[in-house]
């Protein structure tokens, strides 16, 4: 049934491609099956630990299902074009439009599965630890295996249309799993906050894709990413520009630019950041696995899927690059100022984030996808083992109230270091190789304004990055206990989930080492980069940064009295402008309360007046009124009645007879 | 035809009747009789108009009989006058009963079918206001019985004055 | 000689009618009213159907009239009187509804002139033989039915008078 079909590639080497192939399709519903099961049968649902190994063996069912494409595809990378394996349905075709629903594994598509199913597993295994005694732990589990499932529809979706409809899922899943602890009422209005703040991005998503659907409507109607690929790639030549799809620059920008701003809602750049430090209401398990490591990149993978669209775009890549650099420090400084481990860990991915989307900005689409893989280890890693801290010390979250843990919780300790070096981006682990990458493309990358700026910022942000993570490693797991409660470690079935992804954490950066970067050789068709040389002197300025970061939250802490912090009283103003988020949610209250209110009770006053009052009650009346005048007729007198009668008769009398006198004969 | 039967031309009266003067002439009496039913205010008069709307009625069709040779038209006016004569009869039996009721023979005063006036018609609530977060919810009830009520009143208000 | 008594009879048909609707003594409209019947049934001796006038002076005159005279007696006269001083007697939609009817009428009849002339010689015979005959050979069924309705009548009358249906 499978037919070897060999579409051409730009270069005239052709890309072979296995069209029908169904076994992919349970990479990407078996975690739903596990879903609907859990919702379908009372047995599953009431008993928490039996819905948790049917979740956790669909998952990691994927997982082996992804392995047993993506190794032999590393194979084939190594020596030449890599088989690309479709499994797609038509779906939708009426006239010109062609929509496919299906799955279609390509490199990209295979790394980015491998991380979520990857990640996904050890964090399902993590859960039954962390989730133990929770009442309805079933329900947890199906709205988490729901959620793998949305977001591995997005990574396997072959055109835009199937992306947007899984992107919405996605949504919906984070909406169910922030408000998990629907009791809490902070909780389900973090829920609403994700929801509403993704749905404005998702506008402009939706809106890009009518800009190219319409342009694209020129040529043919489609959606598919590898036609429209083609389609911009002219001459075969992997030299994309804008002409032929959209006829210039300036639309292809805007598209760009629109389809952006749904991965900004996605993946929470400013000014659409607001929602991921509120997503911390969920439980530890979901804000690892969907707010670290995958559904916040999901824009990041988007953005690299469509690449062609940015190419030949002027001033969109600045744009965005702009904006990934603007959040990234941002979400630093906001760290600085988090008490709880859970928020400094959310402004920390917000910033990395925004490092991702410089990336992007500048071209260098493989750069971004290292880092977002490098980055889904040791994040969600550090997310878990902030999970162990939490559950280890009775369901306390504030750093301050911790300390000495590194004795009491070992595992956890050692771990949380490899994740805090990895994120630091300390040589050799996975995140200095990533972290490097991104620096030295921002330094080479001659397309976007300001691009030596944008280099400065990220080394600063680098710096400030080892700042709270050291201050977290100290405050936390250093010196002596402060809290009230026994902590304890962690059970294994939560520790060998954090042994697992750190492992990963030290290795994974070596797929991409410069010089034999064998992930942007694996991506090169999806994902390209202007391939610069390995520029020493920013990995050792880089280096010098963070380790310097390390060392003064080390001086800091270690000197400042235990359980305080001696940061507000150094930077006083500085500190509040952090610790109030700049106010930036202060400023969308107050948009909502008075802008947006404003608006609605304009539109109430035009329904009230115009609508109700004049049309529907306007009609009423005069119909009323016109009813009254008329019932007036019918005085009951009764020589009114006869004359009436006696002056209609008269009438018709006349009609008549002169009628036929004057056509009968004339006078 | 012999003298007997033909006395007009016994007497010498050769020369007939204008037909249509005739005519015309019923077509006057009738005109007065309609004035009379549709402006007099005593019933009595006002069914005496009918009798000279009738009236009219039988001379025309005595003046068609003429026009066409016909004696059925003047068959027909005796019908007419039978029928005229039980219409008076239960007519003015009406009117007995109705002055012996209301002591009253003024057609204006038998009106009971008139329409009751309602009073000014109101001008719809403005339903669906804006939801407010208040705790009391009886704003909706009162403003849903308001126009019912408003049309209900005045009807019996109505009936009285007329009564 | 014919026409001359036609214009006379007429002219007192006509008068008489319109001073008995425009009394305000009821006894005088009834009274008037009865000397217009008389005016016509002289017009119908003109028009050679003397059976009709006969039965015109008997039924009319001497019956119906008669009748709404001891009605009119029976409602007491001065009451009224008094009740219509402040009304208006006449109200001018019905009259000129009348006079609308009576300008229609008078175009349709002058404007078939011609055919009124026809027939008129040879008329028919309008003696109580013919009348009779014709009673009671061709409409012999409305003569019954007639008289059903006069029974009816008849009853309806005396039932609507009675004080109390006892």
């Amino acid at each position: 049934m499978s037919a070897l079909l060999l579409s051409p590639l730009a270069s005239g080497s052709e890309v072979p491609t296995i069209t029908g192939d169904w076994k992919s399709w349970l990479i990407l519903f078996l975690p739903l099956a596990a879903a609907a099961l859990i919702t379908v049968l009372p047995a599953l649902r009431r008993n928490g630990k039996l819905a948790a190994y049917v979740a956790i063996a669909s998952v990691g069912a994927s997982l082996a299902i992804t392995l047993s494409y993506f190794i032999p595809a590393w194979v084939e990378g190594l020596s030449g074009p890599v088989t690309v394996y479709e499994g797609i349905i038509p779906w939708i075709e009426t006239g010109r439009m062609q929509l496919g629903f299906g799955v279609r594994l390509d490199q990209l598509a295979l790394t980015m599965t491998l991380v979520v199913t990857a990640v996904g597993f050890a964090i399902f295994v993590y859960a039954l630890g962390y989730m133990d005694g929770d009442e309805s732990m079933g329900r947890f589990y199906a709205k988490f295996a729901l959620f793998v499932f949305s977001m591995l529809g997005i990574v396997l979706s072959p055109n835009f249309f199937q992306t947007f409809v899984f992107w919405e899922l996605v949504g919906a899943s984070s909406y169910l799993l922030i408000g998990y602890y629907w009791k809490k009422h902070s909780a389900g209005e973090a829920a609403k906050k994700a929801f509403m703040t993704n749905r404005v991005g998702d506008f402009g998503f939706l809106l890009g894709i009518l800009v190219i659907w319409t342009a694209a409507g020129n040529a043919t109607g489609t959606l598919d990413f590898d036609k429209l690929r083609g389609l911009m790639d002219a001459g075969g030549t992997h030299q994309y520009t804008s002409d032929v799809l959209f006829g210039g620059a300036a639309i292809a920008a805007i598209a760009g630019i629109l389809v952006f701003a749904g991965a900004m809602g996605k993946s929470a750049q400013f000014p659409l950041h607001v929602w991921l430090p509120d997503a911390m209401e969920g439980p530890t398990p979901v804000s690892a696995l969907m707010h670290a490591a995958t559904m916040v990149a999901a824009g990041i993978f988007m953005i690299t899927r469509c690449f062609f669209l940015f190419e030949d775009t002027g001033w969109a890549p600045t744009a965005i690059a702009w904006i990934g650099g603007i959040t990234a420090f941002l979400a630093a400084t906001m760290a600085i100022a988090q008490s709880d481990v859970k928020k400094v860990l959310a402004y920390s991915t917000l910033s990395q984030l925004g490092y991702m989307t410089m990336a992007l900005g500048a071209g260098a689409y493989s750069a971004a996808m290292f880092h977002l893989t490098t980055h889904a280890f040791f994040k969600a890693l550090l997310f878990l083992c902030a999970g162990s801290v939490i559950m280890g010390c009775h369901h306390e979250q504030d750093m301050f109230k911790m300390g000495g843990l590194n004795r009491v919780m070992p595992a956890t300790y050692r771990t949380f270091v490899i994740g805090t070096l990895a994120l630091c981006g300390i040589v050799p682990f996975a995140g200095f190789w990533s972290k490097d990458e991104i620096l030295g493309s921002m330094l080479h990358a001659e397309g976007v304004t300001g691009h030596t700026a944008l280099f400065v910022i990220g080394l600063i942000t680098a710096g400030i990055t080892a700042f709270y993570m050291g201050r977290m490693w100290w405050v936390t797991f250093k010196g002596d206990y402060r809290g009230h409660a026994t902590p304890h470690e962690s059970p294994k079935v939560m520790t060998i989930p954090l042994w697992g992804l750190a492992i990963f954490a030290v290795v994974i950066g070596f797929v991409g080492l410069p010089g034999n970067n064998r992930l942007e050789h694996f991506l090169h068709t999806w994902a390209p980069h202007p391939h610069g040389p390995m520029n020493y002197m920013v990995a050792i300025v880089s280096t010098i940064v963070a380790v310097g970061g390390l060392l003064l939250a080390r001086a800091v802490y270690s000197k400042a009295e235990p359980g305080t912090d001696p940061l507000p009283a150094k930077l006083g103003g500085l500190w509040t402008l952090w610790h109030r988020l700049y106010y930036i949610d202060d400023f969308y209250l107050w948009l909502v309360q008075k802008v947006q209110d404003g608006i609605a009770w304009l539109a109430w006053q035009f329904e009230r007046w115009v609508i109700i009052g004049a049309f529907v009650n306007g009609t009423a009346y005069v119909v009323r009124l016109g009813g009254d005048r008329i019932r007036r007729i019918q005085t009951g007198q009764i020589s009114g009645y006869v004359t009436a009668f006696a002056l209609g008769a008269v009438l018709l009398a006349a009609l008549v007879l002169m009628a036929s006198c004057n056509g009968g004969r004339a006078m | 035809m012999s003298a007997l039967l033909d006395p007009m031309a016994a007497a010498g009266l050769a020369t007939a009747v204008p037909l249509d003067r005739a005519v015309l002439l019923a077509a006057v009496l009738f005109a007065i009789g309609l004035a009379g039913v549709t402006s007099r205010r005593n019933v009595l008069i006002v069914l005496l108009s009918v009798e000279i709307m009738l009236n009219a009625a039988n001379l025309a069709l005595v003046a068609f009989s003429k026009v066409h040779g016909d004696p059925t038209g003047q068959i027909f006016v005796f019908f007419a006058m039978t029928v005229a004569a039980a219409e008076v009869a239960v007519g003015l039996a009406i009117v007995i009963a109705v002055y012996r009721l209301r002591r009253t023979t003024d057609v204006g005063e038998f009106a009971a079918l008139h329409e009751v006036d309602y009073g000014p018609v109101p001008y719809p609530q403005l339903e669906g206001k804006p939801v407010h977060h208040h705790a009391d919810s009886d704003d909706g009830h009162e403003h849903g019985g308001a126009p019912a009520d408003g049309s209900a009143e005045p009807a019996a208000a109505g009936e009285e004055a007329h009564g | 000689m014919t026409e001359v008594l036609f214009y006379c009879f007429a002219a007192v048909a006509v008068a008489s009618a319109v001073i008995a609707i425009s009394r305000k003594n009821a006894v005088a409209s009834a009274l008037w009213l009865v000397l217009m019947f008389f005016a016509l049934a002289g017009t119908y001796v003109l028009l050679e159907a003397w059976f009709v006038a006969v039965i015109q002076i008997l039924v009319y005159a001497g019956a119906i009239m008669v009748l709404f005279l001891f009605v009119i007696m029976l409602v007491d006269l001065r009451s009224e009187e008094l009740a219509m001083m402040g009304a208006p007697r006449f109200r001018w939609p019905g009259l000129l509804t009348s006079a609308l009817f009576l300008a229609v009428a008078v175009f349709v009849v002058l404007n078939t002139r011609e055919t009124f002339q026809a027939a008129a010689e040879g008329g028919p015979d309008g003696d109580a033989g013919t009348i009779g005959y014709w009673l009671f050979h061709r409409w012999v069924l409305a003569f019954e039915v007639t008289s059903v309705l006069l029974l009816g009548g008849m009853l309806g009358a005396v039932i609507l008078t009675k004080r109390r249906l006892t």
